[in-house]
């Protein structure tokens, strides 16, 4: 996201995405495997983004920590519900007139619900292959108004965006008890609050998961290490501020995501390292350094 | 959900129902938990290398494969078959 008001340019992509998800799945988007009929599903992610190497000469650095909390429910084997709140804590530092400032803002994100419903189900006994369709809207619940000795703070650095966003696509699963592959299409539609609209965003996500451990299946239901390797192209359009595109926004980005899962029939524990491979951005958008997510699931 | 009754089981008694897509312990804690909500039912365990779930009864019960069948179309997978053993459930051992 970017802006350049109050006197410090901001200008990050975040590579977070309000569709991941609570199944054995992917660590940072979505799957199409189920939530059963009745079943909740809890997710906890820690996401330490960090970004930096500023090309404007301001070194500025943002890091944004978040704990996003999903909530999954299965109305149906086919369809299920979502909710995602995050507790964000921003913070900006950047040189100013030789001068190293500060600016930060901590609490709760904006609310994403969404649903998804499988529409190709192919089981059989060693594998299952599925298509699912998802969609929903992220709500302007977070604060939006925030203020410091400087101002008030420029929109990426608030908790909330106050604007109302929708987003959809398709993701589709094979898995097998060795190896796991996901793949997904997305979009996301932003509108305007503040004088501040993010610009539209679209991803491509693929990722591969390898059972380590055990090596050999023995008796009942083995708890599962799973190795993860995941790539996210993001493509962000420019910002636009008072109407005008923000040159210094936007671009496109790839990531790879090493990572591991540790898979039980209660719960995962997982951790992973979304590493930038190229960042094409546009004039001087701040890039993504890494981000680091640790977190578990567990169902009831 | 659909218990019937019926005559003259052994103890011990347990079902091998055959799924079909399911392929991670997580997805099968689902399927057991809402087995186990069975009038009847005293446990169910996944062999998630034979995809088969031993669900073990009390004498006298016997599960409606209707009932099963809906269960896993619930919990997000396919219902294949499912067969009544005699004695306790020993998954690797049973054939179908």
């Amino acid at each position: 996201m970017s802006l350049c008001r109050y006197a410090v340019c901001l200008s990050l992509t975040l590579a977070t995405s309000a569709t991941q998800v609570a199944v054995a799945a992917p660590i940072t988007f979505n799957t199409a495997l189920p939530v059963g009929k009745g079943e909740f599903i809890n997710r906890e992610q820690l996401v330490l983004t960090r970004s930096g190497d500023d090309p404007s000469g301001a070194d500025r650095d943002v890091d944004v920590n978040a704990l996003a909390s999903v909530l999954g429910y299965g109305i149906s084997g086919d369809l299920a519900i979502f909710g995602v709140l995050p507790i964000v804590d921003k913070e900006l530092q950047a040189t100013v007139a030789g001068e190293r400032i500060s600016r930060s803002s901590t609490g709760i994100g904006d609310l994403s619900v969404f649903a998804r419903y499988t529409f190709v189900q192919q089981d059989a006994r060693d594998h299952t292959f599925r298509i699912a369709a998802f969609g929903g809207v992220k709500a302007p619940t977070g604060d939006d108004d925030e203020s410091d000795a400087l101002g008030r703070l420029p929109i990426p650095l608030q908790s909330g965006t106050g604007s109302w966003d929708g987003f959809g696509g398709v993701v589709a699963t094979y898995q097998t008890l060795q190896f796991q592959i996901d793949a997904q299409a997305s979009y996301t539609a932003r509108s305007e609050a503040n004088d501040f609209e993010g610009g539209d965003q679209a991803r491509l996500d693929a990722s591969f998961q390898y059972r380590l451990l055990p090596r050999t299946l023995g008796k009942g239901t083995p708890g599962f290490l799973y190795g993860v390797l995941e790539a996210n192209v993001i493509h962000s359009d420019k910002n636009r501020v008072f109407g005008s595109a923000e040159p210094n926004s936007g671009g496109t980005s790839v990531f790879v995501v090493p990572g591991l899962q540790y898979v039980t029939k209660r719960y995962i524990l997982e951790g992973s390292l979304q590493l930038p491979v190229s960042q094409d951005l546009n004039g001087m958008a701040l890039e993504n350094d890494y981000v680091a997510r640790v977190g578990f699931r567990w169902n009831f | 959900m659909t218990l019937l009754a019926s005559a003259a089981w052994a103890e011990d008694s347990h079902y091998l129902i055959q799924v079909e897509g399911l392929n991670c312990p997580f997805c099968a804690y689902g399927i057991e938990k809402q087995l186990e909500k069975l009038d009847g039912v005293e446990d169910a365990e996944t062999e998630l290398a034979l995809g088969q779930v031993a669900v073990q009864v009390t004498e006298g019960t016997t599960l409606s494969e209707d009932t099963v069948r809906e269960i896993i179309r619930d919990a997000g997978f396919t219902f294949k078959r499912m067969v009544r053993h005699e004695g306790p459930a020993s998954l690797r051992g049973d054939n179908q």
